[in-house]
């Protein structure tokens, strides 16, 4: 028991950095200002979401109980939660168990693998509080406010909380482990990436679609009407999940025999699970893991490889080193190309759900009358370009492998330069697709479109060296796996934020220029300026790259 | 080649001293080791020598140019192997050399040659079309030395470059080595085979808490000393550091 803790304390602290940290922020007190803005950033996101989420959660509860059934918002939200977190925890299953760097050296100790498991199952465990935090906490107060429930209650919720992800995950790493011990490769991996991110992908549309399709300022109505027309059909969706029904009466009659009786089956299943993940596990776990290294050679040893060498400049093959790490890394693609889709897909919903509400013939002749508004498509491009983790993970990405760049003969500019007109292009590509539905639903003519065209190359020029500059003043290097360079990396947060900052500023601009200048003198002026910025947010980045090159020390 | 004057670098604001003002001239042709004990220093010189670190005080001049001054140009003479292969795991072996040859600018008919015999030396070709990721430590390390050979550098630099290697590829690359030299060109490398330092090198450095405390050919460095292996008087230069003399005398 006492190696297991001492392992689990291990897992802990080198994967979160705990140790780092504590030298850094506690030791040394430098760079307080981290902590502090990131605490402020996701503060601010974080209530902005949860405000929306907590009047859905209101709505939800509302319908229930006119309905007669006050916890089936909470089942929902325990429904929900079990989907999400089994299909997200797919991918983190995967790289947690087999993908980490300390994974090579717990094979070598005297431990057993269902111990491995266990600790590196906490760990993902934990990585999921903060998603179920932001799911089941707003309907599991509502509910206990709403119904009066006391002491018991919050009990309950407190080991429901806590042991809510074995349900979901525990088949996850179930299916993972003797899949992972037949086929061990990263290959399978990066397919499970993908096949993950589909389903999110699916997963926000779908929940888009269902918020266009409430009218607006009628959203609570109409989520009631939504349970008492279909409330049928999703209490029998949760019959088909009997955990989250478990849970829910163990929550709605906690304190009560049938409460109890509820939590008991709930606990019952969570050992069994778990004992069934620890159990193939120590069987499979270890194959798994020593696999990966035999796939490799046996595909070698079968096939013989024409190669060609050819000569580039270095600024193509550093283009081209950009290129390759990004389209053979599934986490950067599909944190990227997705938004290339979904935004437009998000644009068009409207006029898919909403029919002939909305007057998409009035559009043109209103923007005829009103040419400032044109601007919020080019304002959305750049928002769009702003939010793609490319630009602010530019130094990050390259990990430890950071050195290579330092030791290479061309100037730090120079590398900077090829990163910048790379993710240029790809954050530009990223913006076409809504840029084009935006231009054809509006029926612009081809020097609006021209105008545009340019106004866009120009803000997404200004926040991708934006992304990078705030990447160049502190990259994080410190990643064991890629989903981390982008997922765990503050530097896109900040970024975003930058941008939103960006957009004010020039909101502001425009909306001054509009009030004084026609409309062609007011663009050709927002034009002036956004290019400015971005040729100086350009310059700032070479400037910045040749100190930051030098002193970054690793 | 290769000229370090007084240089010393700290860490944790100071408090550490890694390496204490050192001095060291390595010449055209030789073949230099650098010894000591872990953390004596010897990665943390490396590191500054090719400009991976920033030195807090002194100077590193390679072939004669001044590394904080110029640092492209020093680079380009400089072909260096860390301790660990550590290579882009999503590139294959072939776009990784092409990669180096690219921003070393090899020429292409230069590189063609190069590469097939480097790979053909290290019994990489049938490999170097697989994604780096398939490879094992040895592959990775013969992949990274053919990569630090490429532009036939001047002065290469190698920090434990035995760790990894099968007898086979360990004995190929001090051969390398030799023929390098031959060249007129230099080999800086640390190890901790004290046997390899003995019959490799030209000359040797041994650094111990960031001081060198001895530097000469095995013949200087054998001179009023008793001892007769490299490996006794390495012992007997690092051991008794820092040990106050009142406890060595009560020791002994």
């Amino acid at each position: 028991m006492r190696a297991f803790l001492s392992l689990l304390k291990i897992t802990f602290r080198n994967y979160y950095g705990i140790s780092v940290m504590k030298q850094k922020y506690v030791k040394e007190k430098r760079e307080l200002w981290q902590p502090i803005l990131a605490v402020i950033g996701l503060g601010f996101g974080g209530f902005t979401i949860l405000s929306l989420y907590y009047l859905i959660s209101r709505g939800l509860y509302t319908g229930g109980k006119m309905l007669g059934e006050p916890a089936l918002g909470l089942e929902y939200a325990l429904l929900a939660s079990a989907f999400l977190i089994f299909f997200f925890g797919v991918s983190s299953v995967i790289t947690t168990l087999y993908f980490t760097e300390d994974a090579p050296f717990l094979v070598s100790l005297p431990l057993k693998p269902f111990q491995v498991i266990a600790a590196k199952f906490s760990l993902v465990m934990a990585n999921q509080y903060l998603v179920l935090a932001f799911l089941l906490i707003p309907p599991l107060v509502i509910f206990g406010r709403g119904e009066g429930l006391g002491f018991i209650y919050i009990l309950t919720a407190v080991v429901i909380f806590l042991l809510f992800p074995v349900i979901p995950l525990a088949p996850a790493a179930a299916i993972v482990i003797p899949l992972m011990s037949r086929a061990g490769s990263k290959r399978l991996k990066d397919l499970f990436t993908i096949l993950t991110y589909v389903f999110m992908i699916a997963f926000g549309l779908g929940l888009q679609f269902l918020v266009q399709y409430l009218p607006k300022g009628k959203e609570i109505a109409s989520l009631q009407e939504i349970l008492k027309n279909h409330g049928a059909l999703l209490t029998q969706l949760g019959r088909g999940f009997p955990p989250a029904v478990w849970a829910t009466k163990a929550l709605a009659y906690a304190g009560t025999g049938e409460g109890l009786l509820s939590l008991g089956l709930f606990l019952v299943l969570t050992v069994v699970l778990l004992a069934l993940m620890l159990l193939l596990g120590e069987r499979f776990f270890y194959q798994g893991l020593l696999k990966g290294e035999e796939v490799g050679r046996l595909r070698r040893a079968k096939r013989k490889v024409g190669v060609a060498w050819g000569a580039r400049s270095p600024f193509k093959a550093l283009i081209l080193r950009e290129h390759r790490l990004f389209v053979r890394t599934p986490v950067y693609l599909m944190n990227v190309l997705p938004v290339a889709v979904i935004v437009p897909v998000i644009a068009v919903l409207p006029l898919i759900t909403q029919g002939n509400q909305l007057p998409v013939d009035r559009i043109a002749p209103f923007l005829a009358t009103h040419p400032y508004v044109k601007l919020v498509i080019a304002a959305i491009t750049t928002f769009i370009a702003g939010t793609l983790p490319l630009a602010a993970s530019a130094l990050s990405r390259e990990g430890r492998l950071f050195f290579i760049s330092r030791l290479i003969p061309v100037p730090p500019g120079d590398q900077v330069k090829a990163k910048f007109w790379y993710i240029l292009g790809v954050n530009y590509l990223c913006t076409m697709p809504f840029f084009v539905l935006a231009v054809v639903i509006a029926r612009l003519g081809p020097g609006d479109i021209l105008a545009l065209f340019i106004l866009n190359l120009a803000g997404t020029a200004a926040v991708t060296a934006l992304g990078i500059l705030i990447d160049l003043l502190h990259p994080f290097f410190d990643w064991d796996n890629p989903q981390r360079a982008v997922k765990n990396n503050l530097n896109v947060l900040f970024a975003m934020l930058a941008t939103l900052l960006f957009l004010g500023v020039f909101t502001v601009a425009g909306v001054g220029l509009a009030l004084v200048v026609p409309w062609w003198s007011g663009f050709l002026i927002l034009l002036l300026l956004i290019g400015g910025a971005a040729v100086g947010l350009y310059q700032g980045q070479l400037v910045l790259a040749e100190k930051s090159y030098r002193s970054l020390e690793m | 080649m290769i000229e370090l004057s007084n240089l010393s670098k700290s860490y944790a604001q100071g408090k550490v001293r890694a390496v204490d003002n050192i001095s060291l001239t390595v010449r055209p042709g030789e073949i230099f080791g650098f010894l000591g004990p872990n953390g004596a220093g010897k990665t943390t010189t490396i590191k500054m020598i090719v400009g991976l670190l920033r030195p807090d005080a002194g100077e590193v001049r390679v072939a004669g140019i001044d590394m904080l001054k110029d640092p492209i140009a020093a680079k380009r003479r400089i072909g260096f192997v860390p301790d660990q292969p550590q290579v882009y795991d999503r590139l294959t072996g072939s776009e990784y050399l092409n990669f180096l040859a690219d921003v070393y600018q090899v020429p292409d008919d230069v590189r063609r040659e190069r590469i097939e015999h480097y790979l053909e030396i290290f019994e990489l070709r049938d490999a170097v079309g697989d994604l780096v990721q398939s490879y094992s430590h040895g592959m990775k390390q013969k992949l990274v030395l053919t990569g630090a050979l490429l532009h036939n550098p001047p002065v290469w630099i190698m920090d434990e470059p035995m760790v990894g290697l099968d007898p086979r590829s360990a004995f190929l690359l001090k051969d390398l080595m030799a023929e390098h030299c031959r060249q007129g060109y230099t080999v800086f490398f640390s190890t901790h085979i004290l046997e390899v330092a003995e019959r490799l090198c030209d000359r040797i450095a041994i650094i111990n808490k960031g001081r060198i405390i001895a530097c000469g050919t095995l013949e200087e460095i054998k001179e009023h000393r008793e001892k007769e292996t490299l490996e006794n008087i390495f012992l007997e230069l690092t051991e008794n550091e820092g040990i106050p003399v009142s406890l060595e005398d009560h020791l002994s």
